[in-house]
């Protein structure tokens, strides 16, 4: 069948709820021997989201990734984040469809995930926006790609400027930021934004953190008994995009008890676990690469991730708006670059790594650019870093081999 | 010129300041008596590369190279604007690999409304804070009113010119116009104000400019062989709208309310650069500046790997598709010189606006 034809019918296939539905039942099916039970419920959180984005039952608001997803459920919209989609459609491997489409408007150079979102919302496959949200945090990306999804759709775009650093004036102007937002977004949808259901997102988010906080604390564990791989896909895939959901605590609780059975059982991940290794960045390659199969071959494992970090306090619900601030200004991605080193130090020697991974994805420049003065830090610290140059969703920016000399290298360098 | 300028600076006592973005409000710096020195890096950009990144803006990397080398010895101190990823990462840079002993970076608020206008006073108050308790130095309302009125004028004569030069009263090539607007950032008023009065009075009083009038638009222009290309083939500046010159606000700066926030205002609300997030309010201005100065087609020129303008790009071009008016992109690595291939595009570009003959 040809490429035309192919998206004719997966964009037929796609805007069907009912698809969604039939899906769902052969993928209990098909994923009925999956070790771990929270990746069905990760499966089943993506379709029933898409299945409700483009059934438009509730308003459909796009957001970039580090606009809290609490926010959106509050309001009564469906979230839907394109930088997510992007990385699944970069799993499945058909990235190239959309991107060739993409770099007919966008430089190449752009990050991959929004030129692979653009490419999708220009061969519409993606359920219309009624709104979008995004935040200056963390990247430019997310002010500027959504202003033109806000040109290409028509549709209003809201835009949460948040501040270089925590305190007290910043604190008053995000959260001002957020009133005047959740008005005017009321005001367009409809929907009022009720107590009673934005305090049932904030326990609900908050008992996903406490699932998150105790999986991190298992995660310490010798041998490793979560791979990094699967954090950086399904698990940072939930923290991205459903914290607020019932789901996202079903979600967390079961992997709690996944990893902690094995925590029990003294089995790691990999057999004869040699090296404990921390991959610094929110994402890795998404399509099919050989990054860990050459990681697990030489026996050493990614134990953690700069994602999986928890870093916000509790949501407040008496002052949700002040907590939603406080946990944007609070990632250490936002502000000066000590938050980030900090943090990896932090956790390099709380999961007593061998050394660390930085993955610099191409076009990101926020990680990127920080990325020597950190593995300085480290070095300094003891702990050999390495900087991993390469593309998140883009498999032609990707080389196997030399990654893999790479990788070798680094790890005959850790002994 | 900067040479002269920057062995003066060598020589005297008083502490220099550079800064890198024009959303810096030097006349903090200058109503303390400090001297403002605009950092506009020279080529090659590689230095920087083993400590941020190489697909970074080579203006960044450019900026860190020359603070690993210590071009300007004579700096006591940056300022830094967040105004993108990378400028947020050469302060990182700079804190880390550079001893300067006043490092300081400004948050600029990416919107426009009143809240966004009192965030940014209080970053102006903090940075005055913070540069006048690191320097011994001092301010008061009326020193900086000074300041204003001297600052003001710089802005009327630029205006003048912008004017003159759309009416064609003015014989100047536009790499010298945007060298004269460079020059603002690195010598004192005294000294600038006076040359700027005398371009205003080289006026010819007018006469019919030759040339098809485009707009020159986008962020840091190193390399003015570009519009000197752009006007070797028939072409003609006839307003610009970058980060060194042009973007000036019709309005001044307030002298009649708390100075502060007359600053706040003043920059915040100026036509805005790709960074702010009011993506139509930025068509609208540019838009503004093509009918303001006839202009038939539109040069977009960007640094490579600057997020803000490539993201923009696109926007903008389906702006003009609209109205049918050609856009051409130009991506610079920041080298000075004669590219063969800028120069052959420009070439085709003002040759296939040359025979359009669209109004």
């Amino acid at each position: 069948m040809n490429r035309q034809r192919t998206e004719r019918l997966t964009r037929w296939i796609i805007r069907r709820p009912i698809m969604y539905d039939l899906m769902r039942g052969a993928l209990r099916l098909y994923y009925a021997r999956e070790e771990n039970p929270a990746f069905r419920i990760w499966v089943s959180f993506l379709l029933r989201t898409h299945r409700e984005a483009f059934a438009r039952s509730r308003p459909v608001i796009w957001c970039s990734a580090f606009v809290p997803t609490e926010l959106v459920h509050g309001l009564g919209g469906v979230p839907v984040h394109p930088e997510i989609v992007a990385s699944l459609i970069a799993y499945f491997n058909i990235s190239d469809w959309f991107l060739e489409r993409a770099d007919t408007r966008i430089s190449t150079d752009l990050c991959s995930f929004y030129r692979i979102a653009l490419g999708m919302a220009m061969a519409d496959h993606l359920p219309r926006p009624d709104l979008l949200i995004s935040a200056s945090t963390l990247c430019d990306g997310s002010n500027k790609f959504f202003g033109y999804l806000s040109q290409l759709y028509g549709v209003p775009h809201f835009f949460l400027d948040v501040p270089y650093q925590n305190g007290a004036q910043g604190r008053r102007y995000l959260t001002d930021q957020f009133r005047d937002l959740i008005d005017s977004v009321v005001c367009l949808t409809g929907i009022p934004w009720i107590k009673e259901r934005t305090d049932r997102v904030v326990r609900r988010s908050n008992q996903a953190r406490e699932y998150l906080l105790q999986v991190n604390t298992l995660r310490e564990a010798c041998p490793a008994p979560f791979p990094g791989s699967e954090a950086l896909s399904y698990g940072a895939g939930m923290i991205f995009c459903s914290l607020g959901t019932a789901q996202a605590v079903d979600f967390f609780r079961t992997l709690y008890g996944f990893i902690r059975q094995s925590v029990r059982r003294g089995v790691g991940h990999l057999s004869r676990e040699k090296r404990r290794l921390l991959w610094l960045h929110h994402i890795r390659p998404y399509y099919p690469n050989n990054i860990f199969d050459v990681l697990g071959g030489k026996r050493a494992a990614v134990v953690f991730e700069e994602v999986s970090h928890v870093y916000w306090d509790p949501l407040a619900e008496d002052t949700l708006l002040e907590s939603l601030g406080d946990k944007m200004m609070a990632n250490p991605g936002n502000g000066p670059l000590e938050g980030r080193l900090n943090t990896a130090l932090q956790l390099a020697r709380r999961y007593q790594v061998d050394g660390v991974i930085h993955f610099s994805h191409w076009g990101c420049r926020q990680s990127s650019g920080g990325a020597s003065a950190i593995a300085d830090a480290l070095k300094k610290d003891g702990i050999p870093c390495m900087i991993l140059d390469g593309d998140g969703g883009d498999p032609s920016n990707y080389s196997p081999g030399q990654t893999q000399t790479r990788l070798e290298a680094f790890l005959e360098m850790l002994g | 010129m900067t040479e002269a300028r920057e062995k003066y600076l060598l020589r005297q006592k008083t502490p220099v300041i550079g800064w890198c973005c024009s959303y810096v409000p030097i006349e903090i710096l200058e109503s303390a008596g400090l001297v403002p020195f605009r950092v506009l890096p020279s080529p090659p950009v590689e230095m920087g590369d083993a400590y941020l990144n190489p697909n970074f803006c080579p203006y960044v990397r450019a900026i860190m190279g020359e603070g690993l080398v210590k071009t300007h010895p004579f700096l006591s101190g940056l300022i830094i604007v967040n105004t993108c990823d990378g400028m947020r990462r050469l302060y990182d840079g700079w804190s880390y690999y550079r001893d300067l002993p006043f490092l300081h970076l400004m948050d600029l608020p990416r919107i426009t409304t009143p809240a966004g206008v009192r965030r940014f006073r209080e970053e102006i108050e903090s940075l005055a804070e913070r540069v006048f308790s690191h320097f011994g130095a001092a301010s008061t309302r009326e020193t900086m009113k000074a300041c204003f009125e001297i600052s003001n004028k710089t802005r009327i004569l630029m205006q003048q010119i912008e004017h003159l030069t759309i009416r064609g009263c003015l014989d100047l090539p536009a790499s010298e116009r945007i060298d004269l607007f460079k020059a603002g950032g690195i010598l004192p008023r005294a000294q600038y104000n006076p040359l700027l009065e005398r371009v205003v009075q080289s006026c010819d009083g007018g006469r019919d400019p030759t040339g098809t009038p485009v707009l020159l638009t986008g962020a840091m222009l190193e390399n003015t062989a570009i519009p000197s290309m752009i006007e070797e083939a028939g072409g003609r500046v006839v307003v610009h709208d970058l980060c060194v010159g042009g973007r000036q606000p019709e309005d001044l700066v307030s002298l009649s309310e708390d100075p502060l926030m007359a600053l706040a205002r003043h920059y915040l609300l100026r036509p805005p650069c790709a960074r702010m997030q009011e993506t139509e309010k930025r068509m609208e201005y540019i838009l503004g500046l093509i009918r303001q100065g006839g202009a038939r087609g539109v040069i977009y020129y960007v640094l490579k790997f600057c997020d803000t303008f490539l993201y923009e790009a696109p926007v903008l071009r389906r702006k003009l598709d609209h109205l049918g008016i050609p856009m051409l992109t130009i991506e610079s690595e920041y080298r000075q010189g004669r590219g063969g291939g800028v120069q052959t595009r420009i070439q085709a570009f003002m040759e296939m606006l040359n025979n359009s003959g669209t109004p």
